[in-house]
Parts: C-alpha cells; structure tokens; sequence
C-alpha cells in the first residue's frame, strides 16, 4: 500500500478507536452532569475542557509523566498487565480520546438537559427501572445532539497531532498518523505526498462536519410538551 | 380504596418557597382533588405516585405504606403500580401511538418494537379507538387521541389506581365533554379507583364522590 493510505487507515483506526472510548467516558459524564447536584459540579464542568484549550504538547507531556515506563499507571500497567503504551497506536489512542472527549461530553450534557424529565418520570410510573429508563427514553430522546457530538470528537480526533508526537512517536506503518505523515512529508521536501496526504485529511473533515450540522440537536425530546 | 395522605414538603428558597402541607383521609374509588392552579394539587399527586419525595408525612393506600419519612419507607415509583397522566401526557415523542400503549408491558432494556401485537395492547387500542393511528407518532394526533393514548398506556401497565393531573385542561371544550362521559365510563366498568385533579367544578360534580380541596398547599378543612 501507499504510504498515504497506510497513514489514513492507521488514522482511521485510532480515531474510531478514540471516538469509542472517549464516546462512553463523554456519554456517562455528561449524563452525571446533566441528572446530579454536587458541590463542585461547575468546577469539574470547566476541567472537562482543559483538554480543549491546553496545548496538545502539554496534555501528551501529563501523558507521558503519568503511562510512561516511570509513571504511575505505566509502571502499575507493566508490572501487572506487562502493557506498553508509549511508541504505541494504542497510546496514540488515548492521546486522541482524551483530546476529543470534551466535545461528547459537552454536547451529551447539552442533550440529556433537552430530554423533558416528565418523559423519564413517566417512564418510571409505568415501572421501568433506571437502566431501562436510559436505554428507551433518554438516549433515544438525546441520541440526536450525542451523536453531533461523537462526530466532532472524531474529526478531532482524526487531526490530532501534538499528544500524539509525544506519546506514540512517528513510526511509519505504526504510529505515523495521517497529520503526523503531513509534517514529516514537508520536513523531508516530498511536497508530492504532503498534497496528497492534505488532500484526503481536508476532504474527510469537510465531509464529517457537514454530517454533523444536519444532526443539529434534536428538538423532538420537548416538542408536544408546554413549559411547566 | 383507602388513601391516607399526609405530606409536607418546601419546594424552592427564601422568599420564593412554597410550603405543601397536604392531609386527608379519604375512602373512595373516584376522589378529586380540587383547587385553583398553584395551590399544589400536582405536587400532592406527584408525591403519592413516588415522583416527588416529601420532607415528613406518609403516604398509605389501603393499608399499605408507600411512604414514611419516619421509617424512611420509600417505594419506588416503579413499585407503587399507579397509573399516571400528566397534563399535557407526555407521550414518548420517539415511539408510535402502539409502541406508547405497548411502553409498559415489558420491562427490559429495549422498546416494544413496531409490530408487536400484544392481546392486551390490541385490546385497548380497540377500546379507545386508536388501532387505525397505531402507527401515528404522538405529534400527528389531535388533542382527544393523545389523551386516549396516554389512558391507554397507563391502562396496560395493570395499574391499581389511576392518578389524573388535570386530564380535560388540554381540550377544547365540546371534547371535554365527550371525554368525561368517557373516563366515567371507564370507571364505571372497570372499578378502577382514581384521584383526579382539577379546577374546574364540573369535574367535582361528575367525579367527587369525594372532594379533597387545597389551596395554597394546605387542604381547606
């Protein structure tokens, strides 16, 4: 295969694999957010977002201070799992997740506060139990804006560049994504790649945001319902 | 059936809070609980089908305690078996007309699906004569078809009582009119005990074989 759709598939890969991972983790905090009272709810609200405004290079730093080999979790990872992550895709995984989350996050907040409560307590009237009430009310009613959300966090994740770099290198055929391939083609003067590699990063963005804005969020949840 | 309700509960802050007070003893099978709007006949409701927790007080419904801050007794709304219409009857926006009716004949994670024909769901979809809209979703229908709907949906669920928040404000008035007839029909065929909140006296008169009257939170002795 060319190199550039090596880099594309491996981009693809971690980016689906990101937009999964950082798709629940998004999913259960916003739902936490948007359904409980707690001291410090709006304080954990903006370091969810910390994410979005550090420079990349700064959260793949924390990264590596944390699942490196003399990190905390990397050191408790390869003595009980034997797991690297540094040099990995995997890595680049949670790189990208982590950099991508807040936007599920933020957007399923957003939808899960559009879901009228009446809906869910009816639910419960009618002896569902809270796990049904999720599955068949909320996320059906919010599934809309969540999944605008996922979207962003995959276009997002698909650009990832700076986390990336310090966590899972530029291995060629391993971790070189796709943004990564872009900047080592115009180091190395292959202007031809780096085209082509821009091309196919532009054109797949364009498409994922398109997609996203005709799932504006949904108002189906409070449409036959009044103001209380 | 036996309704013994005693309940208090602040709702909201400082100047701005509202003190429910609500008790009565009661033992009929078509009970109203009247009252201007605000007066907090929705929240009394609300607390006896377990969806608003009171600070003190009880809640029994013939003999058996729903209830009690004291004992810290607090069946889930989902035990409690009351059927519930809200005012405006919340219909799942997301599910069809049968799917809404089908909601409470199974529990588990997934939603009826669209074909399902459950007898008990044909029935009263027959009943209330929705099975040509069975397949509608709850914004293409008229005022009088969701109201129908949404009875329906708490009938299937085999509830023992059914909890009524205003059930006729949302129609205009010859409806209401033909709505009322039918409601009393129903009752009056199934038995089925119910509480229904009004303000407007023509429900007393149809309904009251016991009248509850609350204004601002506190029922009127």
């Amino acid at each position: 295969m060319e190199p550039a759709w090596v880099a594309l598939s491996l981009s693809l890969k971690v980016a689906l694999w990101a937009t999964a991972v950082g798709g629940i983790v998004g999913i259960a905090i916003g739902w936490i957010l948007a359904h409980t009272r707690f001291p410090g709810r709006d304080v954990v609200d903006s370091l969810l977002l910390l994410p979005m405004v550090l420079p990349p290079t700064v959260l793949g730093y924390y990264l590596l201070v944390l699942v490196g080999r003399r990190g905390t979790i990397g050191a408790w990872l390869e003595s009980t799992f034997g797991i690297h992550l540094i040099f990995t895709w995997q890595g680049a995984v949670i790189a990208a997740a982590i950099v991508s989350f807040p936007f599920v996050c933020k957007s399923a907040r957003a939808a899960f506060e559009e879901v009228d409560p009446r809906y869910e307590q009816a639910a419960r009237v009618l002896g569902l139990g809270e796990a049904a009430v999720f599955f068949r009310i909320t996320l059906p009613l919010a599934w809309r804006g969540i999944l605008a959300g996922l979207l962003l966090a995959f276009t997002r994740a698909l650009g990832e560049f700076g986390a990336t770099l310090m966590i899972a290198g530029s291995i060629p055929g391993r971790t070189q994504t796709l943004s990564i391939a872009v900047y080592e083609a115009v180091q190395a003067g292959e202007d031809a790649l780096a085209n082509q590699l821009v091309a196919i990063i532009s054109v797949t963005a364009v498409v994922i945001l398109v997609a996203a804005s005709r799932l504006a969020p949904a108002r189906i949840g409070q449409r036959d319902l009044g103001r209380r | 059936m036996k309704w013994d309700v005693r309940i208090a509960r602040r709702m909201g802050r400082g100047e701005r809070a509202f003190d429910l007070d609500v008790a009565f003893d009661a033992d009929a099978s078509r009970l109203v609980l009247f009252g201007p709007s605000g007066a907090g006949k929705s929240l009394t409701l609300q607390a006896i089908a377990g969806l608003l927790r009171p600070d003190a007080g009880h809640v029994a419904v013939d003999g058996q305690v729903v209830f009690d801050q004291a004992s810290r007794r607090n069946v889930r709304p989902r035990d409690r078996h009351f059927g519930y219409l809200f005012q405006d009857y919340a219909l799942f926006p997301h599910l069809t007309v049968r799917q809404n009716v089908a909601f409470g004949s199974t529990h588990g994670l997934t939603n009826p699906s669209r074909r399902d024909d459950v007898a008990r769901v044909s029935e009263w979809l027959a009943t209330f004569e929705l099975d040509t809209l069975a397949d509608r979703f709850p914004e293409q229908l008229s005022g009088g078809q969701r109201q129908r709907t949404a009875l329906a949906r708490a009938l299937v669920a085999q509830p023992r009582a059914l909890l009524l928040d205003e059930p006729f404000a949302a129609l205009d008035v010859p409806l209401r009119g033909r709505l009322r007839e039918e409601l009393l029909a129903l009752q009056a065929r199934t038995g089925l005990p119910m509480i229904l909140i009004s303000h407007d006296p023509v429900d007393v008169e149809l309904f009251g074989e016991r009248v509850v009257t609350i204004e601002h939170g506190r029922v009127r002795p």
